[in-house]
């Protein structure tokens, strides 16, 4: 039971390692996703941001180039080379994230595509951390396929400008280069709307799951946190249960003790006082029958006396001493207990009638002893006097694997009504010649070989005591 | 001598303490209307059947400890009894108790005069029913 019990705690304290555990794990995943949350997000914004740039660039870079065409004024060109010059920024950007792990010649590229500096960091963490993430891959694919466009842009306005510079166009030509341009630059107008979408996208699956898993360990440490306060307050009110219950059983002890203390002294204290009396009377008496007749009162009270602490005795041996299971020669144990009673008066007209079945016992002697002696010596001490032949009966016999035990007499019987308060401390209908404790230190005896103990009677016919006690041959 | 109208009844359940008590008492009190019953229940089966009105005085000396019925319950009992037999009756207890919840209660109690220890004192029991 105790290493059970032991057991049964360990378990609790794993299972609450356990809990905690998972409470700090749900935490530590709750700050790590906040944080990639909100770097996420940042990175998104600095995306769109850099897009935006990169889209007035390019559609600036078209304007001049186009104006350039038509009026041939190099100051365009210029104008031209400066807005180029922002988004082949980003397209080196890109080519260095893919190629090179240098984060310094990626900056070089997104400056120069007027990201802000403080959002570098977040493009390239984003980038790294998503290149093969479909959520952001997407993006980074219609990116590379603006730098595509970005190489046929320059390709054009150089060739452009290579003419311009030796020749004069015709007006032909003017219109091949100018749809060119136009070509480019609206397959420019759909990447770069492509993008912008994809990075949205991107970042509103991401909020999604962003909530979901925050939900969900939220709940988890929730649900932790409430398992553990039920687990403790269960085990709280359990304890104080259990405290309450000891204190109990500790207060009636203690009120036992007691009264147990008080009534043995007073047991012990009456033959005194009585011997007291005797000696008092005797002293003051002349007859010598009538002393005679004294001095064999103080022996019966000296007897008596002797008897209850022997009952005492037997009481506190049942109490303290562990059972220990012994053969026990039944036949020899009965003989030793009658034995005991044989210059008894009252025993020397009693029939004692032996019926065993079984010769020897499995079984703890002490009690053994305990029972046949309390259950013998009363049934000599409530004889009837008025009966012819007076008998008392004991029978051992097994019956379903259990051992009984049916002591028998034909005495003056025990009245129904007080019949079941036989087994209590001090209980006796006749203090003259029971202490009150035989038939209590017979049932403890009992109870320490997990039996059972029952009484019958009828007024003038007899008392049966029965007792039932587990086979131990088998242990 | 105990005037012949006086009544004496001893409640012990303990038969060597009866034959102490009524000995010590025979000694200093001669013969007088002595009476010995063996519990509480006994004692008050006694007293129904008392006839007050012959008897100027009732003396119980009480018991305790006894089966059946204890000193205690028999005062719980007593205090049923008609006034005019309770105003002509004193109640003595006689044990050898410790206990001072015992003593406690009798000295409580309104209808006990004194716990006398045993073996009874009988010169201190004189004086007091002052006879």
């Amino acid at each position: 039971m105790n290493s059970s019990e032991k057991k049964a705690n360990k378990i609790k304290s794993t299972s609450v390692y356990f809990l905690f555990g998972v409470i700090f794990l749900s935490c530590a995943s709750l700050i790590f996703l906040n944080y990639s949350t909100i770097r996420i997000l940042s990175a998104n914004r600095a995306y769109v941001t850099g897009e935006t740039q990169y889209s007035k660039a390019q559609k600036d870079a078209v304007r001049y180039l186009t104006t350039y065409i038509y009026t041939q004024n190099a100051k365009y060109w210029d104008f031209y080379l400066r807005e180029v010059k922002v988004i082949e920024g980003d397209k080196l950007a890109l080519n260095t994230l893919n190629s090179n792990p240098d984060d310094k010649m990626v900056k070089i590229g997104l400056r120069a595509g007027r990201n802000k500096e403080e959002d570098l960091d977040d493009i390239i963490w984003l980038f790294k951390k998503f290149k093969n993430v479909s959520l952001f891959s997407n993006a980074f694919e219609i990116w590379s396929k603006a730098n595509v466009l970005t190489d046929s842009l320059t390709l054009v306005g150089n060739e452009v400008h290579k003419k311009m510079v030796s020749t004069t166009l015709t007006a032909a030509e003017k219109n091949i280069v100018l749809l060119k341009i136009e070509t480019i630059s609206e397959k420019f107008t759909v990447v770069e709307r492509n993008f912008t979408d994809a990075i949205i996208q991107g970042s509103w699956k991401m909020k999604n799951y962003l909530i979901f898993a925050n939900i969900f360990f939220i709940l988890i440490i929730i649900s932790c946190v409430g398992i553990y306060f039920s687990t403790m307050m269960k085990k709280l009110l359990e304890s104080t249960k259990e405290i309450k219950l000891k204190n109990d059983n500790l207060l009636l002890a203690n009120k036992e003790l007691d009264r147990f203390v008080y009534s043995t002294s007073h047991d012990l204290r009456s033959p005194l006082t009585s011997l007291k009396g005797l000696v008092q009377i005797a002293k003051e008496e002349e007859d010598l029958e009538q002393i005679r007749y004294y001095f064999e009162l103080m022996d019966q009270t000296i007897s008596k006396q002797d008897r209850f602490i022997i009952d005492i005795i037997d009481y506190s041996r049942n109490k303290r001493i562990e059972r220990t299971l012994e053969t026990v020669n039944l036949h020899q144990l009965i003989n030793d207990v009658i034995q005991q009673y044989s210059y008894n008066n009252n025993a020397k007209t009693i029939q004692i009638e032996k019926n065993l079945e079984i010769d020897e016992i499995h079984s703890d002697a002490l009690r053994l002893k305990i029972i046949f002696n309390n259950l013998i010596s009363n049934a000599i001490k409530y004889g009837d006097p008025e009966k012819e032949k007076k008998k008392i009966e004991i029978n051992v016999f097994k019956e379903n694997d259990v051992y009984k035990i049916v002591v028998k007499d034909n005495g003056i019987g025990i009245e129904e009504e007080i019949l079941p308060r036989i087994f209590e401390m001090f209980f006796g209908t006749n203090h003259n010649i029971g202490s009150g404790l035989g038939l209590y230190i017979t049932m403890e005896a009992v109870q320490v070989l997990s039996g059972t103990i029952t009484a019958s009677s009828q007024i003038n016919e007899g008392t049966i005591f029965t007792i039932t006690l587990p086979n131990y041959d088998r242990n | 001598m105990i005037e012949t109208n006086t009544t004496l009844l001893l409640i012990e359940d303990n038969l060597i303490d009866q034959l102490i008590t009524t000995k010590l008492l025979k000694k200093a009190f001669g013969n007088f209307h002595f009476n010995v019953v063996n519990d509480g229940k006994e004692g008050m089966e006694w007293l129904y059947k008392f006839n007050h009105n012959d008897n100027d005085r009732l003396i119980i000396l009480l018991d305790i400890k006894m089966p059946q019925m204890d000193g205690f319950e028999f005062l719980k009992h007593y205090d049923a009894l008609p006034d005019d037999l309770k105003k002509k009756t004193e109640i003595f207890m006689l044990s050898s108790t410790l206990d001072p919840n015992d003593l406690r209660r009798a000295n409580e109690n309104n209808y006990v005069k004194k716990l006398f220890s045993k073996p009874l004192s009988v010169s201190e029991f004189k004086e007091i029913i002052n006879i």
